[in-house]
């Protein structure tokens, strides 16, 4: 017992200082990540100009009226109103407004019966601003719903708190760099498991009494444990230099992490079950790498991206990734409440090792 | 690691190639074939290697030394066959023979990224017993080099630490697979001196190799393969005195002489030539004295000069030539 688990750390130790060595996996990510932040956080910083949404109510109810007091009360934003829908359009085409509230006629009669329905359109085209217009709105009218619930008091404030907060556009990306880290570290696993086979590292210890399985799963204790690493350094370096809090519990970030480096690494290794060279996996995993990075919403919000795209969006799982980075981080989501992706992610993970068993090969010839 | 009894070597006599399992046995290959496709690359190799010795396996490349030492490392199945080592198949007991056993790959197969000692300590985790970095590092003088990563080594340094990492469970059969390939003679000797050197600390090496001198100067005995066929086991003298076919005189012999006298001559066996290219003879001869001198009266007297002549002793490439019918080349 006491030996098998002196080889497990010694594996584990030795796994993660050959991931510190491989410069592209440490500098690759991380460094992309930090300088993203650097230049995005910067450039399209929170303290611009606010953002501006525009509120139309076409019902004028009490209700409706309910909700236009609400998005007045915002802090950081700009509200208009504009008497028609038709003038609230055209500023959203020209970019002034980031987006549109529509309390359709009969709104509050609707709400009444128990299922009043508001319109918001945003601005696709300025995927930033729409994706933080969207928080936005989702959190005021998430705080207007427990108002005319009757909510308890307490948790009615203080989910208020948390959706009244600002989004600046550092909030929204931190979390999409954490998430594209992850599969930039993870995603070349195959690559080195093929390297290693090159060089007859398998062969070599093949011929001692490790299990493959051990070797295995010690690499996927290193990749986790270098993942985590990496996240915490973006957190730290996040929180200092551009004041992001986490707004979700560390805990359920660490599950995160974990679901999100495993679902990850089992895709690694299906590009590494049909790639034959060394080389060749690590340039598969670049090119499947560099476009899920942007179409997994890492940078740019994907709802925006146009409709045939969306499959594509949607199956990827850097997309559920940075979803579920964004709920924990930027509005304090549970597991609960992000357990569509982590399902998700799941499911890529059994997908993924069930090909890469059948695969997979060990050994040359 | 139980420190067993060891046999004195060569106290067992063993017949050629027969299956053998009295305790001076530690390795042996059973009826070994191994197959890719339809191309046979091991036919039925068996033999059997002492405690204590140096056993060569020499052949050329493709004769099958890699995949019948596999077999017996537990690395590859045979198709037929099985392989012992320690009296334990090796099939059935890979995790036990591995414990025992130490491998040396062609290549050095380790962490180039890592230090001599991270890569031989994560090595040396892997076994319930196994000797301490810095002494195996020290036993092939590359203590200095402790901290440095593996792949600024030079070949020779590369070999050397791969024979460290083989030694690291403190193994009783070591496998070192063409471990000179590549070196030159200055490394090549010096890691012959640190193979001597485990013999003397009873450990049992086997070796394949395709260097003639290698086997001739380094092993006990030698199991000759080609085409995945073992042609003969012996001591590298038995084999000579088996297969050499004893001493030759070459020569020139100018003027015109009939080849019926020279082979009349007293203490010649046998005379060959003369060669087109060169115009030389060669005499095998059973009494080297009487052969040359009479040699030497009979070309005074046919007024025909000798040049160049040369007393040829056989060597390994000569069993090699006569088992198999083709030179092997370094």
């Amino acid at each position: 017992m006491t030996q098998s688990l002196r080889s497990w750390l010694v594996l584990v130790e030795t796994q993660v200082k050959l991931l510190l060595r491989n410069r592209t996996a440490l500098i690759g990510s991380l460094g992309l990540a930090v300088i993203s932040m650097l230049i995005f956080g910067s450039l399209l910083g929170g303290d611009g100009a606010p953002l501006t949404i525009a509120v139309v109510d076409e019902d004028g109810s009490p209700a409706a009226a309910q909700v236009v007091a609400a998005f007045t009360t915002i802090g950081g934003v700009r509200m208009i109103q504009p008497a028609q829908g038709s003038d609230a359009l055209a500023a959203l085409k020209r970019g002034t407004v980031a987006a549109i509230v529509t309390m359709p006629a009969g709104f509050g009669r609707d709400l009444a019966a128990g299922k009043g329905t508001v319109q918001v359109a945003y601005d696709g085209s300025n995927p930033q601003r729409g994706g933080q217009a969207q928080g936005i709105v989702a959190g005021v009218l998430g705080g207007v719903n427990r108002a005319i619930t009757n909510a308890p008091e307490p948790i009615a404030v203080q989910v208020q708190g948390i959706d009244r907060r600002v989004i600046r556009q550092i909030d929204w990306l931190t979390p999409g760099m954490a998430g594209m880290m992850i599969m930039w570290a993870n995603l070349a696993v195959g690559a080195t498991i093929i390297a290693w086979r090159e060089r007859g590292v398998l062969k070599r210890l093949a011929v001692t009494p490790l299990r493959p399985l051990t070797l295995l799963l010690t690499q996927i204790a290193a990749r986790l444990t270098f993942s985590v690493l990496q996240v915490v350094i973006l957190l730290v370096i996040a929180r200092v230099v551009f004041d992001v809090h986490v707004m979700g519990s560390y805990w359920t970030l660490a599950v995160l992490i974990v679901v999100a480096t495993l679902a990850i690494l089992a895709f690694g290794f299906v590009i590494g079950a049909f790639v034959p060279k060394s080389d060749g996996a690590q340039s598969i995993s670049t090119l499947i790498a560099f476009p899920m990075m942007f179409l997994g919403g890492s940078y740019f919000d994907t709802a925006a991206a146009p409709n045939f795209l969306q499959p594509l969006v949607r199956v990827m799982p850097l997309t559920h990734i940075n979803e579920a980075f964004r709920q924990v981080m930027m509005y304090g989501a549970s597991l609960r409440e992000v357990q569509q992706p982590i399902a998700i992610l799941l499911a890529w993970m059994v997908a993924s090792l069930l090909i890469a068993t059948r695969f997979f090969r060990w050994n040359v010839r | 690691m139980v420190v067993q009894e060891r046999a004195v070597p060569g106290e067992q006599q063993i017949g050629g190639a027969s299956a053998d399992n009295t305790p001076a046995t530690i390795v042996e290959a059973r009826e070994l074939y191994k197959a890719y496709g339809a191309k046979v690359a091991v036919g039925g190799v068996s033999f059997a290697v002492r405690r204590g010795e140096i056993f060569g396996i020499l052949g050329p490349n493709g004769a099958g030394k890699s995949t019948t030492l596999e077999m017996l490392e537990g690395l590859r199945d045979p198709d037929r066959g099985a392989a012992y080592i320690d009296g334990l198949e090796v099939r059935r007991n890979k995790r036990t023979v591995h414990a025992r056993i130490g491998v040396q790959l062609q290549s050095t197969a380790l962490f180039e990224e890592l230090s001599l000692t991270d890569n031989l300590r994560l090595l040396a985790a892997l076994y319930r017993h196994a000797l301490p970095v810095k002494r195996l590092l020290t036993d092939v003088n590359l203590a200095d080099r402790a901290d440095v990563p593996l792949g600024t080594l030079s070949g020779g340094q590369q070999q050397r630490l791969s024979l460290a990492a083989a030694l690291v469970n403190d193994p009783l059969v070591v496998f070192l697979d063409e471990p000179t390939t590549g070196l030159d003679p200055q490394a090549r000797r010096s890691l012959w001196a640190l193979v001597r050197g485990l013999r003397e600390r009873g450990k049992t090496i086997v070796l394949t190799t395709h260097y003639m001198e290698e086997a001739e100067v380094l092993c006990d005995r030698i199991a000759i393969m080609e085409g995945g066929q073992v042609a003969a086991i012996d001591t590298p003298a038995g084999l000579i005195a088996r297969y050499g076919g004893g001493l030759t005189i070459q020569c020139g012999l100018a003027g015109a002489v009939e080849k019926v006298d020279l082979a009349a001559l007293p203490g010649i066996n046998a005379v060959s030539g003369p060669d087109d290219a060169n115009g030389r003879y060669v005499f095998t001869v059973t009494d080297l004295e009487r052969s040359l001198v009479a040699l030497l009266h009979f070309a005074e007297r046919h007024a025909a000069p000798l040049t160049d002549l040369q007393v040829r002793q056989p060597g390994l490439e000569d069993v090699f030539l006569k088992l198999t019918g083709r030179a092997l080349r370094d």
